[in-house]
């Protein structure tokens, strides 16, 4: 037989392929067996197969890691050979031979990469396999320090900065939009009259807004729960009312928050009567009386009056001098009286971006009478950011900016050129 | 040769411990390595060595094959598709089986060298019904092996495998 020339132990062991990982046997049992020579490489053959295993490991694991010493005793179950560990991971499902792998590094190297196959989304499995094995790590996995990501299908590590938002306080809704509580709040932005505001913003709602919009859906509050519209009716005479229609509408641009206000003064008739002479109450009259405020600053008469002076048409901004507001006032006569005017006043206020209270444009905002200073208005035009841009991130802007190829097909009448419409540069650099 | 008719043929077997063991010859060839020496060298009476396989070991061994004496052999061709994933153990060898961890890979190991393919299954099989339905954890404790990964290495494989990842 061929197998009986070699001679053991053979001498040139560590170049033979045979005895690659042969080892001496404890009792050198097969020479001093008289009966034969077939046996003696039978049992040579038996004993490497057996011891193999341990030796190769420990190589290949100081080879990794040197520093790393096996101090313990190995398991009963780590002497078994590499065949042995096959036949009993024959019978395992994909998901337990992995999570078998996974438990030494012993294991690991000899089975890990032909087991975690079948486990992984990856590879070419289900990715039913890779779900059952989460389920099996997790009973593995602190969940202090690991959760589950239902999206990406894997365990993330907690860090603080995820933390960090959600220990934060949910902010109450209603508080914020009740503003009936708020009425004696001196730093917020009254529209309307004084005492009987129509519209309120405050800085606390603001700033929730904003939080939404630069950080998730779980902060803040919505935007359009700053929306608002409505009618009010003012009584004048016996014959007379006037009505007030007042929408407000708001928008974030390139992460400032916009608002724009349009008030409609109508006035009405509700009686109609045959030769008698009515009194006609002037709106504008009516307006000085009601002391009606479109910003902290400007009140509804001395704006239509400034807009009269200026003889400023419905498209000719003007500002208020104090705040970043900006109002059109556009006149209509409404028959039967030439008296009764109709005033359909239309306001932008920049807000801002509303991170902190300390924001150069809420102060003067919110900054009323005696306080009140004189804003710095640059070439601003609050009323055509509000229309033209689409884009709510300076982000979102830069990068369709960057996208589109410079020449749009409306004409810029400040830059004398074509550009695009709802990409004026000009405009977004000011806002 | 009455006698061989009245009482059937012993072998003496020698253990690693130098332990004999004094077995019927048709038990002992349930071992495929013991029967394969028994025909090359002929039946002349002498002790067969087992060096691998210590007395107590060897016992518990020959227990099984015992009780196993009269299945038929596996023959060769089924033993592909007869080697179904079933992890069913029949009874007497589930009981036969409930020994301490040191001596069941010790049987392992055993009816490896032997050859002794049944019970190689069954030993695999206890083996993998320990095994079963356990997170890498608990097979740790069950078997009592160490983890000698560091804890970097063992976020490598599950990053690498997309099970979990530290962001």
């Amino acid at each position: 037989m061929p197998a009986t020339m070699i001679s053991l132990p053979c001498r040139a062991h560590h170049e033979c392929t045979y005895h690659k990982h042969w080892s001496p046997a404890p009792s050198s049992s097969a020479p001093t067996d008289p009966l034969d020579k077939n046996s003696s490489t039978i049992v040579n053959i038996k004993a490497t197969s057996i011891q193999v295993p341990t030796v190769v490991k420990s190589k290949r694991l100081s080879l990794f890691h040197p520093e790393i010493q096996q101090k313990a005793e190995p398991a009963p179950f780590q002497r078994l050979p590499t065949e042995l560990l096959l036949s009993i991971l024959f019978y395992l499902s994909p998901v337990e031979q992995a999570s078998f792998a996974l438990t030494c590094r012993s294991f690991a190297l000899i089975l890990g990469p032909e087991a975690w196959k079948d486990a992984q989304k990856n590879g070419h499995t289900s990715w039913v396999h890779h779900d059952q094995m989460l389920d099996v790590l997790q009973r593995d996995l602190n969940s202090e320090a690991w959760w589950r990501c239902n999206e990406c299908l894997r365990y993330h590590t907690r860090r603080r900065i995820f933390r960090k938002p959600q220990v934060k306080k949910r902010l109450n809704f209603q508080d914020l939009l009740d503003f009936r509580a708020r009425l004696d709040e001196k730093k917020s932005l009254r529209l309307g009259n004084t005492k009987d505001p129509l519209y309120v913003l405050d800085f606390p709602l603001l700033k929730s807004v904003m939080s939404r919009h630069f950080h998730a859906s779980q902060d803040g509050i919505c935007l359009n729960s700053l929306r608002c519209r409505g009618i009010r009716t003012f009584p004048l005479t016996e014959t007379t009312k006037m009505e007030l229609k007042y929408e407000v509408l708001n928008k974030i641009v390139l992460d400032r928050l916009l608002l724009q206000v349009t008030y409609t003064f109508t006035p009405l008739r509700t009686m109609f009567v045959r030769n008698m002479d009515v009194p006609d109450v002037s709106t504008l009259d009516f307006l000085q009386a009601l002391d009606f405020w479109l910003c902290n600053h400007l009140q509804a008469s001395s704006a239509i009056i400034q807009a009269v002076d200026a003889q400023a048409d419905k498209f000719q901004a003007l500002y208020c001098k104090y705040c970043p507001t900006q109002y059109t006032v556009n006149t209509t006569i409404s028959l039967p009286s030439a008296r009764f005017q109709v005033f359909e006043i239309k306001t932008w206020h920049n807000l801002g971006a509303g991170r902190s209270a300390k924001d150069i444009k809420w102060i003067h905002i919110a900054r009323r009478r005696k306080e009140k200073k004189l804003y710095a208005w640059g070439k601003q035009n609050i009323a055509e950011a509000f229309e033209r841009i689409l884009c709510s991130t300076t982000e979102e802007f830069e990068r369709q900016l960057e996208r589109s190829d410079g020449v749009g097909s409306w004409y810029d009448p400040e830059l004398q050129r074509r550009a695009y419409k709802t990409l004026p540069v000009n405009l977004a650099g000011r806002l | 040769m009455a006698a061989t008719a009245s009482e059937p043929k012993k072998v003496t077997l020698t253990t690693s411990d130098n332990a004999d063991i004094s077995v019927e010859r048709e038990v002992a060839e349930r071992s495929i390595l013991i029967k394969n020496l028994l025909e090359d060298i002929g039946d002349n009476g002498d002790a067969i060595p087992i060096p691998n396989v210590n007395e107590a070991v060897m016992k518990k061994v020959l227990e099984w094959c015992e009780q196993h004496r009269k299945d038929p052999p596996a023959s060769q061709d089924d033993d592909a598709d007869s080697r179904k994933k079933s992890t069913d153990i029949d009874e007497w060898d589930q009981k036969f089986m409930q020994v301490d961890q040191e001596m069941l890979f010790e049987i392992i190991l055993a009816a490896n060298y032997l050859d002794i393919k049944a019970l190689l299954d069954v030993g695999c099989k206890t083996v993998a019904n320990m095994i079963k339905g356990k997170s890498p954890d608990e097979i740790r404790k069950t078997f009592n092996i160490q983890n000698d990964f560091t804890p970097e290495e063992e976020d490598q494989i599950r990053r690498e495998n997309e099970w979990a990842e530290d962001r």
